[in-house]
């Protein structure tokens, strides 16, 4: 089969279960109900009783039931796996996004119909020959022969397909990818008056897309057209011999037609897995890698208490270094103001102290110990911080700021509201923000994780006006008080909150100044 | 090929396809059974040949079936996205990021659906028609007991199933893009693994639905199943059981029904797309006006944009600003009043389009040469390739980009929605001055920072909806009002930290400040 070769690999990763074995039962029930069904109509056809064959194709309509209520289940567990695993795996958001929704889908047809096909290929044509051999040993002859042509066909065909699968696939997440910039950034196009002139751009992608799908499904329905003349032929072969020896008598009728209605039944599994699997092949190319296990274990030092201790970071970014060879001391309750131009490594700077980013050389120390043998969890339980741009969940205000603290009570969650000076309502939609907004509902979530010893933040009044900046500033200080926290700060009202920070000025990854 | 006649093709030749099948069965039969009699070799000599006719025949119909079938159904795909893509194109006002994710999920529904359901159904229809004819030809009641049996299955048992459930695509790719983009917010706020089990919970429902709708479907396959079979063989005993021909339209029967199970299979059936009449969009204009325009947070607000004028509007967050600058744009209609002219340029949210920084500035000015893009990007300094994509940029970087896109569009009335707030003090004023002295007609920015606005006509100062002042801003900076306060703040907070920490903040001072 040309299938063995390319989704061998994969079931060793595809969460099956017991699907399998399953399959492997349904299979020999399958071709039992298939052989009997063509002994009990060849009598009926001829003249003889109707009643068993009604008995038999009632059976056979169980058995699909049974079939694909077990296909579905076990396609109902492995999409849903296959989504986790992707959602946990470090890809890239779009990436992630196509793999949990059309690449995931795109398995289904993998689960429910090649796999049930290639259970029945292993057992179905077998018992078929087997059961032909009994009947008539001639017939059974010209189809052991003309059997193996089928896989045989299929390898061929199917080394020519597997290149241009690829690229279709690759044209699919392009094309998905350009139809959704264009339509998300609709709004700067309608403002500058192109709108309506992408139209064209999304109509010739599209075309594009169906010249390049249409290449691949010629090569892959030529496969199916192969194997469906072999198995066709092969048939033709059995049935005009048959037919030949009932003129002269020496087969009886019965076994004559029971032979012709069974034959093709062995060439089918073959075929139907082929095609199953061509139906199949783009999911497979989509599925996510199985994500590396967690190692974790060790607990951090109070940060109440701890010393945090940078020990000639370096942060290397292609071909800059981001930080370079950064020596700091974080003492426990002290303010440092961090400074600098665009790109100085400000962000970097927070990005590393929070765990997020490894150092490429150097270590962060605390109380002595790297910060890399921490429970990163813990470490960040002990953390607030307000990020550059805030990146707020689908949902209300409320639901985000009780992200970092789900216990928190609807008071305490408008008090931050109202202490951050949030003009909206907490049920309001994030969607409806403006970016100062979206700004405060960070401030809000920051406000409410009362119990981190160490605030890390990140402008974090840059889009706000003057009076609401002094009035969130003001806010500030009683947050910072006692604690300690290391704020980028451009704007010079910030420094306000801080009790005598320490400076630190940036400048191309180095820093310029520190004292303390 | 008009598309209506490929659909026409694609249905023919899968008719085809299915009666070829049918035959070659259905001749085969009869041949073996009439054998059985041990006839003359000339009685079987023109089954034998119809045999072998439709065994070469058959493959290839169904080849063209296949492939016509699919073309038909991409043209008619391409076709759907860019109407959609009209649609949403069609008025030009602001749309919602979940547009998106429903356009994408109904154009690929609709491709399924056409291909899986429409199509097969009208192909079920013809080879149906037909087997039912040369059904009835031979035996009249076998004709009407093959026609009730195909009613049934292709009828009524297909409004047995269920639709598939609406896809949790929506709910799922908003779950991506938190556990990717935002993964270091919620890694840090300890959510992660929460919002994690948030989603598992979307995935296992959506999962669920589906298991119960194929369970369903499943159900009435098999239902079918027995129909198909009590079918063929009421057939079979109605048209004289033993004999070739019985025998051969039993056979028929079965494979005429074996055609309508594909209509079993659940499908999504997508909404058609709603017709929207288009608005037209306003062309540019070098003068606009806003009469008593109520529209969010604004009320009955009423300014005029005069040719050349600089205007700054500022205000507390949430004042209205930005919904101000939407308005002018035309890309938020007036909940009442009315505004006559259109600006363009920076939006609230303007978007940088995964593309080269080229194709983005083009996008302003498809006319612009390179020599002029540099210029531009000179004017904010930005030095960077022009090939460079334009996602990689860092913020500030991003901003840069964005103001020089709206330098090179030069309409004549510029907007620009906090044109430098993502760069330090220094850059932020240098930079709006330079956008300012290149911009040739009329400039509304929204602006936070207060120092630069001298280099301006006439400042509005806007709170909860309202103008609560306005006039220059040597005027402003010297009359009692919020105006002055802010300022007041904004330079007390600049000048106390530049003595005591000169080093912290390098920001010159800027010429506001100076005069």
């Amino acid at each position: 089969m040309d299938g063995a070769a390319g989704p061998g690999v994969l079931v060793k990763d595809l969460p099956l279960g017991r699907y399998p074995l399953w399959l492997a039962v349904l299979s020999v029930a399958g071709a039992a109900v298939v052989i009997t069904q063509a002994w009990t109509l060849a009598g009926a056809l001829l003249g003889g009783a109707v009643l068993p064959v009604l008995v038999v194709i009632a059976v056979r309509a169980g058995l699909h039931f049974v079939r694909t209520s077990v296909a579905a289940h076990a396609t109902s567990r492995i999409t849903h796996v296959l989504r986790m695993r992707a959602l946990s795996s470090a890809e890239s958001p779009g990436r992630v996004a196509t793999v949990v929704t059309r690449g995931v889908d795109a398995v289904v047809p993998y689960v429910t119909g090649y796999l049930p096909q290639l259970a029945a290929c292993a057992v179905v044509p077998v018992a078929v020959l087997v059961a032909v051999a009994v009947a008539d040993p001639l017939s059974a002859l010209t189809i052991g022969v003309t059997l193996p042509l089928i896989p045989v066909f299929a390898v061929l065909v199917g080394k020519h397909t597997k290149a241009s699968t690829k690229h279709a696939w690759a044209g699919t997440t392009r094309l998905g990818g350009h139809f959704a910039d264009v339509v998300r950034g609709l709004d700067t196009l309608t403002v500058y008056g192109r709108a309506r002139r992408q139209e064209r751009t999304v109509r010739a992608l599209a075309t594009a897309h169906a010249h390049a799908t249409m290449r691949t499904l010629r090569v892959a329905f030529l496969s199916a057209l192969v194997l469906e003349l072999v198995a066709t032929l092969s048939v033709a072969m059995v049935a005009v011999p048959v037919g030949l020896r009932l003129l002269d008598g020496s087969i009886p009728a019965h076994t004559a037609v029971f032979v012709l209605l069974l034959t093709p039944e062995a060439y089918l599994p073959l075929r139907a897995a082929g095609a199953a699997f061509h139906a199949s092949a783009e999911g497979l190319e989509a599925l996510p890698p199985v994500p590396p296990p967690v190692t974790a274990v060790t607990r951090p030092p109070d940060l109440r208490h701890a010393t945090i201790e940078l020990d000639r970071v370096t942060v290397r970014r292609g071909d800059v270094d981001a930080l370079h060879e950064v020596s700091l001391t974080i003492a426990p309750g002290r303010h440092y103001a961090i400074t600098g131009p665009n790109g100085a490594g400000k962000s970097t700077l927070l990005a590393v102290l929070l765990g997020l980013l490894p150092p490429t050389s150097g270590r962060v120390l605390v109380d002595g110990v790297d910060l890399r043998v921490f429970d990163h969890a813990a470490w960040c339980a002990q953390l607030s911080w307000i990020p550059q741009r805030p990146w707020l969940t689908e949902g209300t205000v409320a639901s985000n700021v009780v992200l970092g603290r789900p216990d928190a009570s609807p008071a305490e969650v408008a008090a931050a509201c109202s202490t951050a000076h949030l003009p909206v309502a907490t049920s309001t939609p994030v969607t409806r923000l403006s970016t100062g907004e979206r700004q405060r509902v960070a401030l809000a979530r920051a406000l409410l994780r009362t119990q981190a010893p160490l605030l890390l933040l990140d402008e974090p009044t840059e889009r706000l006006d003057s009076t609401t900046e002094q009035a969130v500033v003001s806010s500030l200080v009683p947050l910072l008080h006692n604690r300690t926290a290391v704020v980028v700060a451009h704007r010079p009202l910030i420094h306000q909150a801080l009790h005598d920070p320490v400076p630190i000025h940036l400048d191309r990854g180095r820093v310029a100044l520190a004292v303390g | 090929m008009s598309f209506d006649r490929r659909l026409a093709l694609a249905v023919l030749c899968a008719a085809a396809a299915d009666l070829a099948a049918i035959g070659l069965t259905a001749t085969a039969t009869w041949m073996i059974v009439r054998a059985a009699g041990h006839p003359p070799l000339a009685a079987l000599s023109v089954a034998i040949v119809a045999v072998r006719t439709l065994a070469v025949v058959r493959g290839g119909l169904r080849y063209a079936d296949r492939l016509v079938g699919h073309d038909a159904v991409l043209g008619k795909a391409g076709e759907a996205r860019a109407r959609s893509y009209r649609t949403l194109a069609a008025r030009p006002h602001r749309h919602g990021g979940a547009a998106l994710a429903a356009v994408v999920t109904d154009v690929n529904d609709a491709q399924e659906f056409l291909l899986r359901r429409q199509l097969p159904r009208l192909a079920a229809a013809v080879t149906g028609g037909l087997t039912v004819a040369v059904t009835a030809v031979v035996s009249p009641v076998a004709g009407l007991v093959l026609a009730a049996g195909l009613g049934i299955t292709g009828l009524v048992l297909p409004r047995l199933v269920p639709p598939v459930p609406p896809s949790a695509h929506a709910a799922l790719s908003a779950y991506a893009l938190d556990l990717t983009r935002g993964r270091d917010d919620l890694v840090v706020l300890g959510a992660f693994d929460r919002h994690r089990a948030e989603a598992a919970a979307v995935s296992r429902a959506a999962a669920a639905r589906q298991r119960h709708v194929t369970t369903r479907a499943s159900a009435t396959t098999a239902a079918a199943i027995l129909v198909q079979a009590a079918t063929a063989v009421v057939v079979l005993l109605v048209s004289g059981a033993g004999g070739p021909t019985a025998a051969a339209l039993a056979l028929t029967a079965l494979g005429a029904i074996e055609v309508t199970l594909q209509l079993l299979e659940p499908l999504r059936r997508p909404p058609p797309l709603a017709a929207v009449e288009p608005v037209p969009q306003a062309p540019l204009t070098d003068e606009l006006r806003l009469d008593r325009v109520s529209a969010r947070t604004l009320r009955e607000l009423t300014v005029t944009v005069h040719k050349g004028q600089r205007i700054a509007v500022v205000g507390p967050t949430g004042a209205g600003k930005s919904t101000l600058l939407d308005l002018m744009t035309g890309l938020l209609p007036p909940e009442s009043g009315q505004v006559t002219g259109r600006a363009s340029g920076n939006h609230d949210d303007a978007w940088v389009f995964a593309a080269p920084i080229r194709t983005n500035l083009r996008l302003a000015n498809p006319r612009a040469g390179d020599d002029e893009l540099l210029a531009a990007l000179t004017t904010v300094g930005l030095d960077v390739d022009l090939d460079t994509d334009a996602t990689t940029l860092s913020g500030g970087q991003r901003q840069r980009l964005l103001l020089a896109r709206a330098l090179l569009a030069d309409p004549p009335i510029l907007v620009l929605d906090e044109p430098v707030a993502a760069l330090d003090p220094a850059s932020a004023d240098e930079v709006l001055l330079a956008a300012l002295e290149h911009a040739t007609g009329a400039v509304v920015l929204v602006s936070h920072r207060l120092a630069a606005l001298a280099a301006v006509d006439e400042v509005l100062v806007l709170d909860q909806g309202k103008i609560v002042q306005r006039g220059p801003h040597t005027d402003l900076a010297i009359t009692p009002g919020p105006y002055r306060d802010a300022l007041l703040i904004e330079q007390a907070a600049t000048f106390p930290q530049a003595t005591s920490c000169p080093q912290i903040d390098a920001a010159p001072v800027s010429p506001a400040q100076t005069r």
